[in-house]
């Protein structure tokens, strides 16, 4: 009696186990590309809903860390206005409206992103004439016409277009207050230097401020050139070298500096074309954070089994980066080893 | 040849909407539009194919008392494996066929199948009944789907087929609009059925 459970137990055991194994495969393959096309997705949408626009740069609200707004800027970085995504429960579904507003916070137009409403009565809110109502009105005129506002309801379909109307209603307040009270962040602009070799030693004077001479190397088995840095006394202070690798819309390059230990102190990402918003926030002056301290062992991604962290739905640059560093490290690494025991100094 | 045989009898005669009557929830849920039909009688179809292959596999090695959660498991696990690559590669039908393809696990065909074949017939005809009843299903959908479609929004794959001044029957796209549909279909089946003897 026994037993028969154990075996039985077993086999169903095993079935669930293999079962499991083959879903987390497929998981681990889809997921990059499930996040990386709904981030994508968002950004197309901002774009078509503000077409002047040339940035956007991602702001969290104080009072309510779960809502996202973006700050949409022209390319003089003049702010253009703002977009977010509000959402609410409608009659049926939840339903999800990215929303575009001018800087006086007067809405410019919307999009219904994602509803399951009634067809034939809510659904109206995804035909192309709905934002119409919406254009031009600010936070007083948000409200349909039956609790007093301005927004004309859909006919037969009032609870959706409230349901709507009143989640851009409250966003609209909660980025107002959010305006009036944060810091505008300055954003560090994207720095495109073409780095031609004798202005890579400039460069690393720039990132490594301690070191007073950087001595060329070319890698033996390598193309990579790499500087060996050291301090006004001829102590060994640490490496520099540009790493480059195709991401995933452009060759980003990267310039590198470690310590003796052949740990980053400092790196810049000094060219790149990835998918602004998404891989061309490694751009960002915080990008660099992630890869501080960090030695050839975690020098991976974390889904590779590293620590280093991927930007939101860029994992494919992120992993760029990572890996143009780690091999680079790696010839680095082989080289220094091949000096010391052959002795020889270029 | 018997693989011909097991692989047409889903087709028409032992169609699993319109003879059997298993399947009705996604049946009545995705016939909104012919596309949608499409979708889920294919993606019910990759699964029913890859499980009962699966299930025929196994069956002399599933122990009869737990023979039931064991189908559902692969069927699950397969089903889990359409949904995240239809959720990757074509994401606007993912959205489309919504909550309705995760319940394909709970899709009485598949399940219904997995006991009444798969598991006493050998691989290569459980193969061709998952085939048959495929597109059984499938068949029946896009005929389901083509008359809500044309009727309810004046289309047919998305091209207008209705003139343009034609006010669309909103009811066909909605529930009562399904049973009804599908209650004229199931009879004319029995009906030609009859004929035939």
């Amino acid at each position: 009696m026994i037993k028969d459970i154990f075996r039985l137990g077993i086999i169903l055991f095993l079935i669930s186990a293999i079962a499991t194994g083959i879903l987390a495969w497929v998981n681990g393959a889809t997921q990059p590309i499930i996040t990386e096309r709904k981030a994508k997705e968002a950004i197309e949408t901002r774009q078509k809903l503000m077409p002047d626009a040339k940035t956007f740069e991602e702001k969290k609200a104080l009072e309510d860390t779960a809502f996202v707004y973006f700050v949409a800027k022209d390319d003089k970085g003049d702010v253009l206005g703002y977009t977010f995504v509000a959402e609410n429960k409608g009659y049926s579904s939840i339903v999800k409206t990215m929303v575009a507003l001018d800087k006086e916070f007067k809405v410019i137009t919307l999009q219904v992103i994602d509803q399951n409403e009634t067809p034939g009565l809510g659904t109206w809110c995804q035909d192309p004439g709905f934002p119409d109502r919406f254009k031009g009105q600010s936070l007083d005129g948000l409200k349909v016409d039956k609790d007093g506002g301005n927004i004309k309801s859909i006919t037969g379909a009032t609870i959706t277009t409230r349901a709507i109307t009143n989640s851009v209603h409250d966003a609209i307040q909660i980025l107002q207050a959010d305006i009036a009270t944060g810091q505008p962040q300055e954003v560090d602009k994207p720095v495109e230097i073409a780095v031609k070799p004798n202005k890579t030693v400039k460069l690393s004077q720039e990132l490594m401020p301690k070191a007073k001479t950087f001595e060329e190397k070319t890698a033996a088995n390598s193309s990579l050139v790499y500087y060996v840095a050291k301090d006004d006394s001829g102590n060994l202070l640490g490496y520099s070298f540009v790493a480059r690798k195709q991401a995933y819309s452009s060759v980003i390059r990267t310039m590198v500096c470690l310590d003796k230990d052949l740990k980053i102190v400092n790196m810049r990402v000094l060219n790149q074309n990835e998918t602004p918003g998404l891989g061309a926030r490694c751009a960002e002056p915080s990008f660099i954070d992630r890869f501080k301290s960090k030695g050839l062992k975690q020098l991976k991604v974390e889904q590779d089994g590293g620590k280093i962290e991927c930007i939101s739905g860029a994992t494919i640059t992120t992993r760029a980066i990572c890996n143009s560093i780690r091999d680079n490290i790696q010839i680095v690494e082989k080289d220094i080893a091949i000096n010391s025991i052959v002795g020889g100094q270029k | 040849m018997r693989f011909m045989k097991e692989l047409t009898k889903g087709l028409i005669t032992e169609n699993p909407i319109f003879v059997i009557v298993l399947g009705m929830c996604p049946t009545l849920a995705t016939t909104t539009s012919v596309k949608n039909g499409i979708g889920m009688g294919l993606a019910a179809t990759f699964v029913l194919i890859c499980s009962n292959i699966i299930i025929s596999l196994v069956k002399d090695i599933t122990p009869n008392k737990i023979r039931i959660p064991i189908f559902i498991v692969v069927i699950a696990a397969f089903v889990s494996i359409v949904d995240m690559t239809m959720a990757a590669y074509v994401p606007a039908l993912s959205k489309s066929l919504g909550i309705f393809i995760p319940l394909i696990v709970v899709n009485c065909i598949i399940l219904g199948r997995a006991e009444a074949f798969a598991s006493k017939n050998n691989v290569l005809n459980s193969m061709a009944d998952g085939i048959g009843m495929g597109l059984g299903f499938t068949l029946a959908l896009v005929v389901v789907a083509t008359i809500r479609e044309i009727l309810g929004s004046g289309t047919w794959l998305g091209i207008k087929v209705m003139p343009g001044n034609y006010e669309p029957m909103l009811v066909a796209i909605l529930a009562p609009g399904a049973f009804i549909t599908l209650g004229f279909l199931m009879g004319l089946m029995n009906m030609l059925q009859k004929k035939r003897g």
